[in-house]
Formats: C-alpha cells, structure tokens, sequence
C-alpha cells in the first residue's frame, strides 16, 4: 500500500479542497465572461489586425470563438499557472518538506528504501493534479454549456490535460531539486525560474526571426501549441511531457539515495 | 557472535569541521550502552550514521553484523531509532501516526502498541499539535519499541520526561534487554545513563575519549562521607586510614573523602555509637570530564562544541 503517499495526501486535505475550490471558482469565472466577448465584435476585429503569428501566440488568434476564447484566457494562461503553482510547490516540498519539518528521519527509520519515499512522494503529487485536472474539466463540461460553450468533453479533457502534463513535468523538475538538495526555497524558485522562462520563451519566441522555428523545444509549445481544443491531444507532446516528468523523478531518486539526509 | 553495533574509522568530516573523527566503538549484543558527550559533541552525528541517515567520509559502521550502508532496509527492520530533536506529524493524532509507521514496518503487533501507550499514559486520540513535549516524547519511543527491535538507538530519549515517567522508562530498557535486545542511549549528562547503561563511552569533539564499565567508574570514585556520632570523637580516628583523605572534625560531627574501599573505614566508624552516616554518590560527570580532559585536550579545544556537527544538533547547542 501507498502509505506515505495516502499520509501526504491527507495531510494536505484542507489544502487540496481550497486549491479545488479556487480552480473551480476560476473555471467560472473565465466562462462567465465569455457571452459578453462573444457579442463584442469591436473587441474580436481590433486583436484581427495584428499579425497572425502574433496572435497565434497570445493565443487570441480567434477570442470570438469558444475554442479561442478558452484557449486565450485559460488554458495558455490561467491555466498553467494554477497547474504549475500547485505542482511546483507540492514538488519542492516533497522532501524537502519533511526535511526541514525533521520528520524524514521518522520515515527513514522504517525499513524503506529512500526510492520508495520519492516515487510515493510523486504519486501525491500526480494524484493532487489529477484531482484538479478533474475539477477542471467537470467545471467546463458542467458550466460550459450554460453560457453556450459546448465543445466536445473530450477536447476539453485534451486541453486540460496538457496544462495537466505541463505540472507533470515542471512537478518532477521541483521534485528533482528537491530530492538533490533539500532545500525547498532553492527548488522552489528554481523550478518556477525554468517554468517563467518557458513561459515567456513561447510567448516571445514567434516574435522572434530566429527562434520562431524553434518552438518546438517548448515544454508550453507541447502542452497547447497544437490548439487540442481545436484539434484534440497531441498524444507524441503529451508524451514528451510525461516523460519528462517521469525522467526527474527517476534523477530525483538516484540524486536523493546519494545524499545525507538534513 | 558477532558485535550488535560496530563501526571502523567512522568519520563524518564537513567543510570546515569534522564532525565525527575515526571512531571504533563496538557494542555487544544485549548491552546496554550509554554515548555521552556535551551538546555537539558528535553523539547525533554518530547515530545519524548507524541509521544511514548522513553518509561517512571514511569508514564504515555495522548493525547485527550487517553493513548499515548496504544493508539498511535489513538493519532498519530489527533497528527501533528515537531521533534527538524528534519531529512528528503534527496534524495526525498519536494513533494515525504510529498506525502508519506500523504500516510502513509491517509486522507490528497492535496489542503492543496498546500496552506501551498504556504504560507511558499516552493519549492516542489527540492531535500531536496539542500534546506537551513529553507527550510526544512518548509518541517517540513507544514508535522506537513497537516491533520488539533487537537493537535500540536512543538519541537523548528521556529529554521532557518527568521523573515517573523517566523510571517507566529506565523499566522498560531493563526488560527488553532482559529479553536480549542491545540498547545504545545518549545523554549529555552521565546521571541519567549511570543507572541503567552497563558501559559508557564518552566523545568530545568528534573523537571517542574512553569507554567505561559503570561500575569500574563507580568503584575508583572518590566518596565524600559525613557520620554524626553520639559524642564528639578525634580526627585522628580517621586520618590514618588506607584512602582517607581531607579529614574535618568538629565535635560529634566528621567529614572526608574516601577513595576505594569502604571497609576500613565502616570497621572505624563501627567503634563509636553512630547517629547517622552518608557517603555522598560521586558526580561521575566530574569524575569523567577530570579523568580524560588531558585527553579531551588533544583532540581539540575541552568542551568546544564541534559547531555544525548535524544541523540537529546545531539547534541544540547552547
């Protein structure tokens, strides 16, 4: 059984239905505007004039249509930021946390490997993302069509899912330095520095003559480049990003066994 | 048979201070074995090792003949470990916790756990956030005996005891090492080992000074008596008795220091009518540091505390 990873979890049980709650409250919010963007033809002509990489890239390429409009002002956005907030904290605490709280050395004392505490540690980080996904996408499956968006359950749970995957890999990348080092403020700043600047670089990047054809080294590129709304999940991107995810965990492992325990 | 605990050349060095410097220290199986040393001394540092917790620069460390860096989820199986600055999950109650530590070991039997909580009077229902300090320290310990360990590693464990609950204690070492199981405990002050530890070892500064049998200390240890006789009696009663020392008589009342055996003395006092008589218990504390300072001095500065030697210990250092 996954004792330490139910342990964790319940744990951060009133921290888990507060960040529910805020994302729930998001979704319908982000949905609740969007009848009166749908009548605001002034607003959809003016962003019409840039240029289409340009908006293609401050996803607003089609903010008149739901999928756009979704795309723009959720999950390019808001999104990813309540996905990669939530699994960069929880990653960068993971053991760490215990660490500085001095409760490693009580699990430590068990007959467990320190693997076991890392990959259980992963688990409740992926189940607490799995929790919002879901929370996600039940809010625009259930909400979207009071305000006329009714895009396919399954293109929302594709887009939601590469937000998802996005806290997947970002998740691991905190979890990794914190498995290395220890110290959850490092791993926590350095892990959002790497997710801002990804950010930023596939914002910035069409702008750009010489990097324009270099999105595809995006983790963000992967995660809604491909309009899942429009065109369903990537699954060779999704891909890309689980692995990730799962390639910093494996490193936090090795990284984790070699060290002395703070 | 081999050693419970041994270690070879165990050295814990950091950037700017060695922590733990080559210690050889071997514990016998169902001994109970007292590790003393001022705060920062190395003792958690040391423990922290046997439990694979902080690796060696140098040297290595075995548990039941296992080697604790190698083998450490066999060792940790049979190993009950009560950390120095312990830590709990303080929003679980005492039940949750210790059910899931149970969980985590496996093979824990739940009516033990029942009469440890019972023996220590630990309520199990409460969050730990809202338990006195030794309440938890109860938590800690009934987790360090629960699965019946052959070997115990004790860091400071009856740091927030009151006296009662420090005998209980002191009860429950003597039982399961009447049932075979080799007990390691640390203090910082030799009182609270003398009366349950068969040996102890003293570190200061990251080097092992002497280990000691309890008793042979106790043995060479200077006593300072005092006997209330009936009538006034003559000092010269008493200065010239084999190791009497230091002898002050005022009246009916005489004082000194006796060194070795007690017979020659008890067969002088017997000769006159005697009120009452008290051999103060030595400070073995005292009797220790003053026997192996020269020692300690080479080593490193007496008393510096090796700063740094764990981050806990850090925290504790005065």
């Amino acid at each position: 059984m996954p004792e330490l990873a139910l342990r964790t979890l319940r744990s951060e049980r009133a921290a888990m239905i507060g960040w529910s709650l805020s994302t729930l409250a998001l979704v319908a919010v982000v949905l609740a505007f969007w009848p009166s963007i749908e009548g605001d033809d002034t607003l959809t002509r003016s962003f019409g004039e840039l240029p289409p990489s340009v908006q293609s890239a401050v996803g607003i390429a089609d903010l008149g249509t739901p999928a756009g409009y979704l795309q723009g002002q959720l999950f390019s956005t808001l999104g990813p930021l309540i996905f990669l907030s939530f699994a960069i904290g929880r990653g960068a605490r993971a053991i760490a946390g215990e660490e500085e709280r001095g409760t490693m050395d009580l699990l430590l004392a068990t007959p467990i490997h320190r693997a076991r505490v890392v990959i259980e540690k992963a688990v409740a980080l992926l189940a607490g993302l799995l929790a919002l996904g879901l929370v996600t996408w039940l809010g625009l499956v259930a909400i979207g069509p009071l305000v006329d968006i009714d895009l396919s359950a399954g293109k929302l749970a594709a887009a939601t899912a590469g937000n998802l995957l996005l806290g997947v890999l970002y998740g691991g990348i905190a979890l990794c330095l914190s498995g290395a080092t220890g110290r959850r403020g490092l791993s926590l700043g350095i892990a959002a520095g790497l997710a801002a600047a990804g950010f930023l670089y596939t914002s910035i990047a069409p702008f750009v003559a010489g990097l324009s054809d270099h999105l595809g080294f995006s983790p963000f590129q992967w995660a809604y480049g491909d309009e899942p709304l429009r065109n369903g999940a990537d699954w060779g991107d999704f891909g890309l990003l689980l692995a990730g995810g799962l390639l910093f965990t494996a490193l936090a492992v090795a990284l984790f066994d070699r060290r002395d325990v703070r | 048979m081999d050693a419970a605990i041994r270690t070879r050349d165990l050295t814990k060095a950091y950037p700017k201070v060695t922590a733990l410097d080559g210690l050889d220290l071997e514990v016998a199986r169902g001994e109970v074995f007292g590790y003393i040393g001022p705060n920062g001394a190395g003792k958690s540092t040391t423990i922290r090792l046997l439990l694979d917790l902080l690796r060696p620069t140098r040297g290595s460390a075995e548990i039941l003949g296992l080697d604790v860096r190698r083998r450490g989820v066999d060792v940790r199986r049979r190993l009950g470990y009560l950390a120095g600055e312990l830590a709990l999950y303080e929003e679980a109650t005492g039940r949750e916790l210790l059910t899931f530590l149970a969980r985590l070991r496996g093979g824990v039997g739940r009516a033990y756990v029942a009469a440890l909580a019972d023996r220590f009077g630990l309520p199990l229902e409460r969050p730990i956030r809202e338990l006195s300090k030794g309440n938890k320290q109860k938590v800690g310990l009934i987790q360090a005996f629960m699965h019946r360990p052959e070997v115990l590693i004790l860091d400071e464990p009856t740091s927030g005891l009151d006296p009662l609950l420090q005998r209980t204690f002191h009860e429950l070492v003597a039982e399961v090492s009447r049932d075979g199981a080799t007990v390691l405990l640390s203090s910082h002050v030799l009182s609270e080992l003398e009366h349950v530890a068969d040996r102890v070892a003293m570190i200061r500064a990251g080097r092992l000074l002497a280990v000691e049998r309890i008793e042979d200390l106790k043995r060479s240890a200077p006593r300072k008596v005092a006997v209330t006789f009936a009538a006034p009696v003559a000092a010269e009663d008493f200065a010239g008795l084999p190791g009497v020392s230091g002898v002050d008589v005022r009246g009916p009342l005489a004082r000194f220091t006796v060194h070795g055996g007690m017979d020659a003395v008890v067969k002088a006092v017997a000769r006159h009518e005697v009120v009452s008589l008290t051999a103060q218990e030595p400070e073995l504390e005292e009797l220790f540091l003053d026997r192996y300072d020269a020692k300690g001095a080479q080593g490193g500065p007496p008393g510096a505390a090796a700063p740094g030697a764990t981050s806990r210990e850090r925290g504790a250092d005065a």
